[in-house]
């Protein structure tokens, strides 16, 4: 198996991935990962300017190296929420609007994801092949979180993803029979830079080294397979 | 020796109200007959004007109605590019009294839509919003199902709103003649070909027109006996006219017969007021600074003008609603779906693009 270098470039999500890579030597890994992230709020304004990514709050390792440098690059930032994109279509089809609008509403909730947006803006700037991991598989506002529902959320964050980018499941370690997150995974997560989150900020989206590690693995199987 | 002029405000007269002033001071000319609260459901349709109302109304935290909201994903630009959030229904614009009172028939049933649809290019176009979807819908069965939603949007509205603001906008009209219903455009500028056998022009007179505008304000109240009516009239000259006369003769004719219906109306209705959005923007005192170059679309500060006289003149009769409305806004989700606020959807000014 080749050895790739890969770009993980996300929101504050990357900071278990980053800690759990930072953990071991990086000739130790089967293939080799840079970090690039900045904070949810401010995702949107990641651009590639002169050949490297350009607003971001943290990189590793330093000096950040150009896009052109790497294999692949990994996209983890909130991809449009299934929910959202089932209400889109429930909220299409009960307003009776047109077969047009109604392809406009779903072509402007995935266009308007910053994820798909650097999706869009690697595709543009390089060959190199995308992946994307997303944590909105399990946002189901109003409605219970079952294996059904999640299975077919991770349906439709393929369809969403595709042919522009190849998404990455996450791994079913890190959650229980229910789809919830196992506390082993998301105990005392950590924020961008691998930094402690503070108490108030734990939540079910962010985890700790372990479940990073999970993620890790699931990312260099991807990478694997190129 | 005394006299009923020797009372009277500073306002019943010229000089103290109108020639001493800037034309920027010359206010307090509405004295609103009732008061339209930042809870109260208001409904706004009719020429490209009225889409300001709406949309100061929305900024303002008052309670515009949208009844037909864009579907939840779609931008602020393409629910525009759709005509989504312009008037409270998805009509496109309601130019005529006779065509607010031919929607209405069709909203409430008391008439059966007719099955026209115009074709071209494989695509299907709605003679009665030929706008309303840029490259038109895929079958006409599409079609018949979104304006069934438009209409039921358009009921909805007369039976939720408290106040109903229409403004008048047209007088000349195209009708189709054997059928007997209009169209808000002449049948092939934006959409359709024209048939000079079916399809008729009108001029209507202030006697047709006052009489379509009754009776559609008589269906709605016998749905919403509580609603209430304001009535504009659009400052805007009419792009072109079909009349044989000149288009500044026919605009100012078209103009004065809406102006003196809208004033006929509220003298014969307690529940029907009227504001003069249209001698604030073009009052010869006005001197046409709230016009754009060509004379012809309202510049933003002139409906800014407009907009913040309509405020204060609420607020002058029944207190300020500000604060309570602006606490309204500030807890709304994300308001404006409209997207810029100097940009009108108004199909009329597509008869510039056929002009030959």
């Amino acid at each position: 198996m080749p050895r790739r270098t890969a770009c993980l470039v996300g929101t504050s999500f990357i900071g278990a991935v980053y800690r759990a890579y930072a953990a071991e030597p990086p000739e130790s890994h089967p293939h080799a990962l840079d970090f690039v992230g900045t904070g949810t709020r401010v995702f949107a304004d990641i651009r590639i300017v002169d050949g490297r990514f350009t607003a971001t709050r943290f990189h590793a390792p330093e000096p950040m190296r150009p896009v052109s440098a790497f294999d692949a690059f990994i996209v983890y930032a909130d991809l449009p929420s299934p929910y959202g994109i089932v209400r889109t279509r429930k909220d299409c089809a009960e307003g009776r609007v047109s077969s047009q609008v109604a392809a406009a509403a779903l072509a402007d909730s995935v266009g308007g994801s910053a994820a798909m947006q650097l999706v869009r803006t690697l595709k543009e700037a390089t060959a190199a092949p995308v992946f994307v991991v997303s944590s909105n598989i399990r946002r189901v506002p109003g409605a219970e979180m079952t294996e059904a529902v999640y299975l077919k959320n991770e349906r439709i964050l393929e369809q969403l993803v595709a042919p522009a980018a190849r998404y990455i499941p996450f791994p079913a370690a890190l959650f229980d029979a229910r789809r919830r997150p196992r506390e082993a995974c998301y105990r005392d997560s950590v924020k961008l830079r691998g930094e402690p989150a503070g108490a108030a900020d734990h939540d079910c989206f962010h985890m700790n080294a372990a479940g990073g590690a999970l993620i890790l693995a699931a990312l260099f199987d991807a990478l694997g397979r190129l | 020796m005394s006299h009923p002029y020797a009372s009277l405000p500073e306002s019943a007269f010229w000089r103290t109200a109108v020639a001493d002033l800037s034309l920027f001071d010359i206010a307090a000319l509405w004295t609103p007959r009732f008061d339209i609260r930042p809870e109260d459901p208001v409904a706004t349709f009719g020429s490209c004007f009225a889409q300001h109302i709406g949309r100061a109304l929305r900024a303002r935290g008052f309670s515009w109605l949208d009844a037909q909201p864009a579907p939840h994903g779609l931008s602020p630009e393409s629910a525009r590019r759709f005509n989504y959030g312009v008037f409270s229904a998805r009509t496109g614009n309601i130019y005529t009294a006779s065509l607010l009172l031919q929607w209405t028939r069709w909203a409430l049933g008391e008439r059966p839509v007719p099955d026209e649809v115009w074709e071209a290019e494989g695509r299907v176009f709605d003679p009665f919003r030929p706008a309303i979807e840029p490259g038109g819908f895929a079958s006409a069965e599409e079609l018949r199902v979104n304006r069934a939603a438009a209409l039921a949007a358009f009921r909805a509205c007369i039976a939720r709103a408290r106040v109903f603001v229409f403004t008048l906008g047209l007088t000349e009209s195209w009708t189709n003649g054997p059928g007997g219903y209009e169209y808000p455009m002449c049948p092939g500028t934006v959409a359709g070909r024209f048939d000079p056998a079916a399809h008729v022009f009108r001029a209507q007179g202030f006697a047709e027109i006052a009489a379509a505008l009754a009776a559609a304000l008589d269906l709605m109240r016998g749905v919403n006996p509580g609603l209430r009516f304001l009535l504009t009239v659009s400052p805007v000259p009419l792009t072109a006219t079909a009349s044989g006369q000149h288009v500044m003769v026919a605009t100012m004719e078209s103009k004065s017969i809406l102006r003196a219906v809208a004033a006929e109306t509220r003298r014969a209705r307690d529940d029907t007021d009227y504001f003069p959005s249209y001698e604030l923007i073009a009052s010869p005192a006005m001197r046409g600074v709230f016009f754009e170059p060509n004379q012809r679309e309202v510049s933003p500060r002139g409906v800014a003008h407009v907009m913040d006289g309509f405020f204060a003149d609420l607020a002058r009769r029944f207190g300020d609603h500000q604060a309570r409305a602006a606490l309204r806004a500030r807890k709304a989700p994300p308001p404006d779906r409209a997207g810029r606020p100097d940009e009108l959807v108004c199909e009329e000014e597509l008869l510039e693009a056929f002009r030959t």
